[in-house]
């Protein structure tokens, strides 16, 4: 089980995350937050390669960063941008992390032979890496990850890349890996993650914002989300007095799908909340500055 | 007697779930030691891996080329008696130059932070490829200082062999103690500069303190400085073993 205790962290004058507490045990854990938010320093920070400025994090009661070598052992991570050499191939490459993973070679082979075939790669095992599409590279970097059949699988952006029959894939294999270990994916895709992750952390202007099931977070805007049809000159009025989620074009009418807190007008309907409505509504902020 | 009790500040049990457990971690983890630890690097990640590098491996085979050639025709070009100067100008920069440039490959990668997160992360492999060069140094130092003995009798093997392996583990100090502080590149630049000048200078104006240092002193006081050097260094070097950034930014 990961702890994270009371953790902020600065780059220099600039602070990234603050006061974030957070229990992890067995089971998929999505980190659900727009660009900036602070996802990959929170990774980064669970897989050692840099040190909260304050609090600390525990694995089994023990400091991460105390724990040391012990802690990577059982370590599998993919980080945002997947680096790699070009002149390797996959097998090459995955045969020296094994080797900086402390695996011997014979039971390496084995198990790249097994990895490659679980994220389609088979045909291409000696392949120089360079003549690979970004997604393959990302199928690479998700093998990489699983070498060492880690307790504690940490993915940053794993599906960034991957075309839809991909990311089916990826999440079968996500919720077959999750059911013995544990395993924090980050993403800002909400489809990535709302039909596997056991919870959903949301991380808002640096601190922790929701930790919990898709069903509760989006139980928080139980009878607010509506949906109805409107003129295409009504909606800047509309704009006005609700909060947009998205709008959709048909014969010269929208259809809106909005959040609305009070009294409710006879002609909309109410429609049960998705994790992404939750997502755009408490983003709105962070989101609009964007556009 | 004062029956009263102990008055136990409220704590969550999360937090003495932790504490207890750091007190039992604390206690019980093994620590391997240095030779050990080295040994089981050595045999887990393979000497293929810790030098995996092509670009790298051309890069020491055309220094070490270069070096025997400087070492072999320096003694045409200059006075005998500057002999001991040069050998102790030298014989570090080759192990410096290999020590940063394993060090800024590694750590510039963009494979930094997949090797970063392995059981033998970027700075265990760096640290063992440092001592793996300097034992490397060492030898052709020997060989080298064997050379210029055989050729010149006034050059005592011995003395010029403890000088040169002096200035290696000095120099090696330096580099190790700049790597682990911040702002790395400025302290090393400026090492190696300070260093090429200050000899320079020094052999140049034939300053007698420093000829005198070189040459007359008695070879068990060389002997004791280096071994407090080399003691030095590997305490150094443990300490690179265990090294964790604390920034996100390396500059
Ligand atoms: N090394 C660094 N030095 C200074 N600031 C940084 C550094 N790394 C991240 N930041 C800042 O910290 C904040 C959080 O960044 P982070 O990379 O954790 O976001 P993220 O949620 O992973 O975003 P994205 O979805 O784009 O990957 C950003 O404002 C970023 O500018
Ligand atoms: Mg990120």
């Amino acid at each position: 089980m990961i702890v994270v205790k009371d953790v902020s962290k600065q780059y220099g004058d600039f602070t990234a995350l603050q006061n974030v507490d957070l229990e992890f045990g067995n089971g998929l854990y999505g980190l659900l937050a727009p660009n900036g938010a602070g996802k990959t320093t929170l990774i980064k920070m669970l897989a050692t390669l840099i040190s909260p400025t304050k609090g600390e994090i525990f694995y089994n009661g023990k400091n991460i960063n105390d724990m040391d070598d012990q802690y990577r052992e059982r370590l599998g991570y993919l980080p945002q941008q997947f680096g790699y050499y070009k002149n390797y191939s996959p097998k090459q490459y995955l045969l020296y992390l094994a080797a900086l993973k402390g695996i011997g070679k014979k039971e390496a082979l084995n198990k790249i032979d097994e990895l490659l075939e679980k994220v389609a790669l088979s045909d291409v095992v000696n392949k120089k890496m360079k003549k690979f599409s970004g997604g393959m590279i990302q199928r690479v970097g998700i093998a990489q990850a699983l070498l060492n059949d880690p307790e504690i699988l940490i993915l940053d952006e794993p599906t960034a890349g991957l075309d839809p029959k991909e990311r089916a894939r990826f999440r079968h294999l996500l919720t077959d890996l999750a059911r013995d270990r544990l395993v924090i994916i980050s993403t800002h895709i909400v489809s990535d993650i709302e039909s596997i992750a056991n919870e959903i952390i949301m991380i808002r202007n640096k601190q922790l914002l929701y930790k919990d099931s898709v069903a509760d977070i989006c139980a928080t805007l139980n009878g607010c989300v509506f949906e109805t049809t409107i003129d295409y000159g009504q909606l800047e009025d509309f704009r006005k007095n609700n909060i947009l989620l998205s709008e959709k074009q048909e014969y010269g009418q929208m259809t809106v799908r909005f959040i609305h807190k009070g009294n409710s007008e006879d002609e909309w309907t109410s429609v049960p909340p998705q994790l992404e409505d939750v997502f755009l509504y408490e983003y709105r902020d962070e989101l609009e500055g964007e556009n | 007697m004062n029956k009263e009790r102990f008055k136990v500040p409220d704590l969550d049990e999360q937090t003495i779930r932790i504490q207890i457990d750091k007190i039992v971690s604390v206690g019980v983890k093994p620590k391997q030691s240095f030779p050990s630890y080295l040994k089981s690097m050595m045999q887990q990640v393979g000497l293929r891996h810790i030098f995996s590098d092509r670009l790298e491996i051309t890069f020491i085979t055309l220094l070490v080329t270069m070096m025997i050639g400087l070492m072999v025709l320096l003694p045409y070009y200059s006075e005998i008696h500057d002999m001991y100067g040069y050998i102790f100008l030298l014989s570090p920069i080759l192990f410096l130059v290999l020590s940063i440039f394993t060090y800024v490959r590694k750590t510039q990668n963009h494979t930094y932070d997949v090797e970063m997160a392995c059981k033998y992360n970027v700075y265990q492999i760096i640290a063992f490829r440092m001592l793996v060069f300097s034992v490397f140094s060492i030898v052709l130092n020997m060989i080298a200082v064997a050379i210029l003995a055989i050729q010149y009798d006034e050059i005592q093997f011995m003395r010029a062999f403890l000088l040169s392996i002096t200035a290696l583990f000095l120099f090696s100090i330096l580099l190790l103690f700049a790597l682990m502080k911040r702002r790395t590149t400025v302290i090393v630049v400026s090492t190696v500069i300070g260093w090429t000048l200050g000899n320079l200078v020094l052999q140049s104006m034939n300053v007698n303190l420093y000829n005198d240092l070189l040459m007359k002193t008695p070879i068990v006081v060389n002997a004791v400085v280096l071994l407090v050097i080399v003691i030095t260094y590997v305490w150094y070097l443990k300490k690179l073993l265990q090294f964790k950034q604390r920034e996100g930014v390396f500059e």
